[in-house]
């Protein structure tokens, strides 16, 4: 097992025309398998081009891309992008607008057909896949337009677990859902980034990032302009606003306590519990 | 996302032509689709083809998009025009083969259709190459006007033109996303017989469908709730004007027109 690795990628949309737009220039990284990668920016930076990259749907104009053991170059024809694409998932923004078949099942079921497996083996697949979204078996035989928005995601994300991925790419997963929705989602994800899978999230909540993400990748104007920590990330205000980032809400409100007197230590908690409980570890040291 | 979706043939320079105003290039346009049908003779036909080398000289498009304008048509013109020169009679024959010949008549028959395919499906490119949709959307409106007194719903089919028009290129992307989205899940659409190509569309054209119908239920909330009233008389931002480059467009047609019936009647 090894990482995820882009050398010197670069990619235009309609190469070689008039009509040549560069959205992504040089970009060299090795994100590390097994990792949780938020990745962000902000519209238009290239994040999208790179994960379709990533899940072989476009090919490189310049550079090449390794995952695992097989590797995408310049210029690959659709073969060995479809090859490429057999060892990574990739769930769409809005993912419940690629839901079609006539039944829950039946459309989980797709991608592992698609994979060459038999129905006997793409169903244990789907039913598996339905299982780990936590999808009531009673509803298996409904169609996905009947459900709610919250179901209809979950199908369409168990869609793509079918195919029993390794590296799973997700665009913007909790764009749309209430609170709770959200929750729910990413403890799935956890799930997911816990037996061992590589996991590749555009977002735009930092929170999110603060609280998931273990590895996080900058985008801006096609290029990479940061690989680390989210602890490195927030800790550089200038990085941040230099990319059109926001802090997440407790690294914002830690920095006005500080600012007001609250002496925090210097690397602030990511995430809103974890901030709340230094607040109270200071005040009480403070007090006694 | 990116903004590669180029839709249509518009393109987008500046040249007298482009300046136009577009019901005066869409009146231009039909007319001279007319003019093509009453050009019976080699001279006439030259003489058209010359006036439009000329508007396409003046437009400043490079001719690589008359070519992409024609090209899905090449398949209907070469079976027309076999089809013509094979079995249409009359005149000198040349070769034969059974029921099978070439005649004089034929030979000629289908130089006047290869002719006309050419210049109607050119002129319509110059049209459209360099006219924006949405102008060539008021300009069509513009000109149905009159219409109205016969009881012809002119607005509101003004309105969905415009309304197809602009959802073109945000079908166009969600084609596109949809597309990728199945092919994520290992859908193949390159390879096999059209038959199962066409199968295999199913996962794009159900979801498409379903999004477009959610799509048009949420325009239509959007317009009741800004008040839309179909009848209801409405201001323009794009103002169509006519000015003086317009009625030399005019003269220059009339020009055209005149010269080519001296052709007719003199030959």
């Amino acid at each position: 097992m090894s990482a995820i690795q882009f050398t010197n990628l670069s990619f235009s949309y309609q190469a070689g025309t008039p009509f040549a737009v560069e959205a992504l220039r040089n970009v060299s990284v090795t994100i590390p398998n097994g990792s949780w990668t938020a990745v962000i920016g902000h519209t238009g930076s290239g994040k999208s081009t790179l994960m379709q990259l990533l899940d072989g749907l476009l090919s490189p104009t310049t550079g090449s891309i390794r995952n695992g053991q097989r590797q995408l170059q310049a210029g690959a024809n659709r073969k060995e992008m479809a090859a490429f694409r057999q060892q990574t998932g990739f769930v769409f923004q809005f993912p419940e607008n690629q839901l079609f078949a006539e039944t829950v099942l039946e459309d989980v079921m797709f991608g592992p057909q698609n994979l060459g497996r038999t129905d006997k083996e793409a169903r244990t697949d789907a039913i598996a896949a339905l299982e780990m979204v936590h999808f009531p078996r009673e509803d298996y035989k409904r169609s996905p337009f009947d459900l709610s928005g919250g179901q209809m995601r979950r199908v369409a994300i168990a869609g793509v677990l079918a195919m029993r991925p390794q590296t799973l790419i997700l665009d913007e997963p909790t764009a749309g859902l209430d609170p709770s929705g959200q929750d729910e989602l990413m403890r799935l994800i956890k799930t997911l980034h816990d037996q061992h899978r590589t996991i590749l999230m555009v977002t735009h909540q930092m929170e999110l990032v603060g609280a998931y993400a273990d590895h996080v990748l900058v985008m801006n104007h096609g290029q990479m302009t940061m690989f680390g920590t989210p602890q490195q990330l927030f800790a550089q205000p200038q990085l941040l606003s230099d990319n059109h980032l926001k802090m997440p809400a407790s690294v914002a409100l830690g920095q006005q306590l500080r600012a007001k007197g609250l002496p925090l230590p210097e690397t602030l908690p990511l995430t809103i519990e974890q901030l709340a409980s230094e607040v109270a570890e200071t005040l009480r040291r403070k007090q006694g | 996302m990116n903004n590669s979706v180029v839709f249509g043939s518009y393109v987008p320079l500046d040249s007298p032509i482009h300046r136009l105003d577009p019901r005066a290039k869409l009146m231009i346009c039909f007319w001279y689709v007319i003019l093509v049908f009453f050009a019976n003779g080699l001279w006439t036909n030259l003489w058209l083809a010359f006036f439009l080398l000329i508007l396409l000289l003046l437009t400043r498009v490079p001719f690589v998009s008359y070519w992409r304008g024609v090209k899905p048509m090449l398949w209907i013109i070469l079976f027309t025009i076999a089809v013509q020169i094979l079995f249409s009679s009359g005149g000198h024959v040349y070769w034969h083969w059974g029921w099978i010949a070439i005649t004089s008549g034929g030979v000629r028959q289908c130089g006047l259709i290869f002719a006309r395919f050419m210049l109607i499906i050119i002129s319509s490119t110059v049209l459209t190459a360099t006219t924006p949709p949405l102008q060539l959307a008021d300009a069509v409106a513009s000109v149905m006007q009159p219409l109205k007194y016969l009881h012809v719903p002119v607005n509101s089919i003004a309105l969905m033109l415009s309304i197809a028009l602009r959802f073109i290129p945000t079908i166009v992307n969600e084609v596109q996303q949809i597309m990728n989205a199945q092919r994520a899940r290992g859908a193949n659409f390159d390879t096999g017989s059209i038959f199962s190509r066409a199968k295999r569309l199913i996962p794009v054209l159900i979801p498409l469908f379903v999004s477009s119908f959610k799509r048009a239920e949420d325009l239509a909330t959007a317009m009741d709730a800004r008040g839309y009233d179909p009848d209801a008389s409405r201001s323009k931002y794009r103002v169509l004007q006519w000015q003086w480059p317009d009625t030399v467009a005019a003269i220059a047609m009339s020009a055209c027109t005149i010269v080519l019936v001296l052709i007719r009647i003199g030959l």
